[in-house]
């Protein structure tokens, strides 16, 4: 039998990469580091132009080394951040690393091709995960007794937020928040699927007036256990022209807030009860509140404040609140102007959670 | 994520948990967080003093356990959290599926009752 020496495998090679995120009006994007060194600057000349005026001119440039990517910085202004941390001299980067550039964010990789293929197919996954769930968001309510607007953002592995608002019937309006646990398309895949429900009010039996009723519904449709694992907080809540009476209910989910006018502190819309999925047959709660003319309600999931801040402190709910109050800003809506507010006082990159955002106005 | 296991005869086993029970953290200590609570086989305590943020996977975590402990017939004890951790709890209702304690001398007192 005549043996064939098997051809020597050739090992695939390394490719490094820059991923840009989005700054300054400019789309995110991914730039190849070949073989020459790649200069990053201000200035046309430069291989990667970062258009802002806290970037250089001729900022710093990324060389391959022994097969490892060196940054150093030119002198720059503001200069080369590194981790958290300038860069003093030329630095290795391992892959993962974070540079900031005055606004903008670019973090180094490096493996195989296919590795990255198999990447980018898992993040095209999630994206698409992430625009299913955001065609099932309601378009925003101009006009009517409720006023509704929302800002939602999700985070580049999808958190599992979802919220609607519509009417009842001609005098009730309900609106809901929901946060599913984890991240991933397991997590919007269910989130989607109590969305559809509660869109479609597709629970028998189920009075979708009564928060408790519907809270108790989704605990029975969806425990923890036949949900492969997975849970959800929600806000819901019924508002009722007639009386002014919105009657809610949270399960797991922190309180809704609403701004009264003429009060400076946002007023808590909580009642404690246990995630949807966590506890079988739990007895639901309810309760009630009088809606004043002009009042504003914020709904919003724990990605709004459980952010992390460039000095690496983590942020809590408490944090949040005096953003909730501070005054509108003229020309901007009202779920935007919190959003740049969470934008703020987050560290640069992509947040590691969805954000949603739900302002509805009583008038 | 760290785990430190305090495993002496005759009394509650103590898993002292170290670090951010985020997605990541959790995905850390999880296996072996279920494992030694399986195999306790008696009342656990979980110190939590060392831990700073927990995310919903982490309480996914600790509700499972307390789960396993239940069905053995043992208590699963939870003290210690940070006054953020506690606020986390307080708001999922934890505190009203686990005992959740201030201190180790009151999960103690917990498990005695």
């Amino acid at each position: 039998m005549l043996r064939r020496a098997a051809p020597a495998a050739v090992a695939e090679p390394i490719v490094h990469l820059l991923d840009i995120d989005a700054a300054e009006g400019e789309p995110a994007r991914r730039v190849a580091i070949g073989p020459g060194p790649l200069t990053i600057g201000r200035g046309a000349q430069s291989d990667v132009v970062l258009p802002s005026g806290d970037v250089s001119r001729s900022h710093c440039i990324i060389a391959l080394e022994d097969g490892a990517a060196v940054v150093t910085d030119l002198g720059s202004t503001n200069g080369t951040i590194v981790d958290g941390r300038r860069a003093d001299g030329p630095q290795r980067l391992a892959s993962g690393a974070r540079l900031a550039l005055g606004p903008f964010t670019l973090v180094y990789r490096s493996g195989r091709a296919a590795e990255f293929a198999r990447t980018e197919e898992v993040e095209k996954d999630l994206a698409r995960a992430g625009r299913y769930v955001a065609a099932l968001l309601p378009p925003p309510l101009a006009d009517g007794p409720v006023r509704a607007d929302w800002r939602f953002v999700p985070s580049t592995n999808i958190g599992g937020d979802g919220f609607g608002y519509g009417w009842l019937d001609e005098n009730r309006f309900a609106a809901w928040l929901l946060d599913v646990s984890g991240h991933g398309v397991g997590s919007a895949l269910l989130a989607a699927s109590v969305m559809n429900l509660l869109r479609v009010h597709s629970l028998p039996g189920t009075d979708f007036t009564d928060a408790a009723s519907v809270l108790a519904a989704l605990n029975d449709r969806f425990q923890m256990d036949r949900q492969g694992g997975l849970y959800f907080s929600i806000w819901y809540g019924v508002y009722d022209v007639r009386t002014r009476i919105l009657g809610f209910g949270c399960a797991g989910q922190h309180p809704g807030f609403m701004m009264v006018p003429g009060d400076a502190a946002p007023h808590p819309l909580w009642v404690k009860n246990p995630a949807v999925g966590l506890a079988p047959d739990w007895p639901y709660r309810r309760a009630e509140v009088v809606v004043p003319p002009g009042a504003r309600l914020h709904l919003f999931s724990d990605g709004a404040f459980e952010v992390i801040t460039p000095d690496g402190l983590q942020l809590t709910i408490g944090d949040f609140l005096p953003v909730l109050a501070a005054p509108p800003v003229h020309g901007l809506a009202e779920p935007e102007r919190l959003w740049r507010a969470v934008r703020n006082a987050s560290r640069a990159g992509p947040l590691d959670d969805d954000v949603s955002l739900v302002t509805l106005d009583f008038v | 994520m760290d785990m430190v296991v305090v495993d002496v005869a005759g009394a509650p086993k103590r898993l002292g948990l170290t670090g951010r029970l985020d997605a990541g953290g959790t995905e850390k200590v999880e296996v072996a967080f279920g494992a030694q609570v399986r195999a306790a086989q008696r009342h656990v305590l979980v110190d939590m003093t060392g831990v700073s943020f927990v995310g919903s996977l982490g309480i996914r975590m600790l509700i499972a356990a307390a789960r396993v402990s239940d069905r053995g017939g043992f208590k699963l004890v939870i003290f210690g959290a940070q006054p953020a951790v506690a606020e986390v709890f307080r708001t999922i209702a934890l505190d009203d599926l686990i005992p959740v304690m201030p201190d180790e001398a009151a999960a103690l007192a917990q498990i005695q009752a």
